[in-house]
């Protein structure tokens, strides 16, 4: 009769490392989608206007920072909210009063919006004594014509 | 179910487990789709407002008079845009001359920079006006080395 525990001093022992490489692997890429897709969404895709002297988005970025959007319908968003023109002064007034330093107010505008639109966001950004503004623009290529 | 040592016997007779590979190349492959990100780069175009209007016009002047007085023109520049009929999207004016195309800015504003690199410019479009062509003639302004350039706000 057989020694079972002589077999097993045999037998040389190992791990199976496969599985756990690809579920870890899995979990990676899983997370790294998920963040990614995150920042995406609260990306909304506008036609923004071309130049060449623009910054880069970060180095150009304060520490508090709002957007506002211009859809291709005229209507205004402050970060993810609906706002209307009237309210937007005091709306930038009460965001400047909450964060602890100067308020960046970040305009995305579509390229054939007109001025007439974004104008009173400037007025109510100057209203709301919030004077850092930037506009988002895509950087020109040689190609673009101008 | 395999026989652990008839495996072991193939493998030693020189095939390759091709199965983890393909799996490996296969979520580097995920990966890298996954992660790719094929939107344009968005930039900041920093910006001034300027609410205050010209200096004669604040002393009870009109804004025709600060146009037609050279003197006044070296120390503030209003570009202002108008809406095209034909064409371009966009007209431009420098002080009250009408521009032949957007570049013209450029070689107007640069020479201006060389006597006076800090002299205020306002872009003033037409509420009708994109703005593309408002981002245009702000961005032509500071590539010409114009050092404050303001966007007219009523």
């Amino acid at each position: 009769m057989r020694n079972p525990t002589a077999n097993l001093r045999r037998l040389p022992v190992s791990i199976n490392m496969t599985p756990m490489i690809d579920v870890t692997f899995l979990l990676i890429i899983f997370f790294l989608v998920s963040s990614h897709l995150s920042k995406q969404e609260n990306h909304v895709r506008l036609e923004l206007p071309n130049a060449a002297n623009a910054l880069d988005a970060q180095l150009a970025a304060a520490e508090f920072v709002v957007t506002v959007n211009v859809f291709e319908d005229d209507s205004l968003h402050l970060g993810a909210e609906a706002v209307t023109i009237q309210r937007l002064p005091e709306l930038l007034a009460g965001r400047a009063a909450q964060v602890d330093g100067p308020l960046q107010v970040r305009i995305r505008c579509p390229a054939d919006c007109e001025y007439g639109i974004v104008a009173p966001i400037l007025r109510a950004c100057a209203i709301a004594k919030t004077t850092d503004v930037v506009f988002a623009v895509y950087e020109l290529n040689e190609g673009v014509s101008r | 179910m395999k026989n652990i040592s008839l495996q072991r016997k193939a493998r030693a007779a020189g095939e390759l487990a091709m199965t983890p590979m393909i799996d490996v190349v296969f979520l580097l492959l995920i990966f890298f789709l996954a992660t790719a990100s094929f939107d344009m780069i968005e930039r900041s175009m920093p910006t001034g407002i300027s609410d205050q209007p010209p200096a004669i016009v604040q002393q009870g002047g009109s804004l025709d008079q600060f146009l037609q007085d050279p003197a006044d023109q070296t120390d503030e520049v209003v570009i202002a845009i108008k809406p095209s009929e034909v064409g371009s999207p966009a007209q431009f004016f420098f002080n009250d001359v009408p521009l032949e195309n957007a570049a013209a800015i450029a070689a107007r504003v640069s020479s201006l920079v060389a006597v006076r690199a800090d002299v205020p410019i306002i872009v003033a479009p037409d509420t009708s006006v994109p703005m593309g062509s408002a981002i245009l003639a702000y961005d032509l302004a500071k590539g010409a080395g114009a050092l404050e350039v303001f966007f007219a706000v009523e």
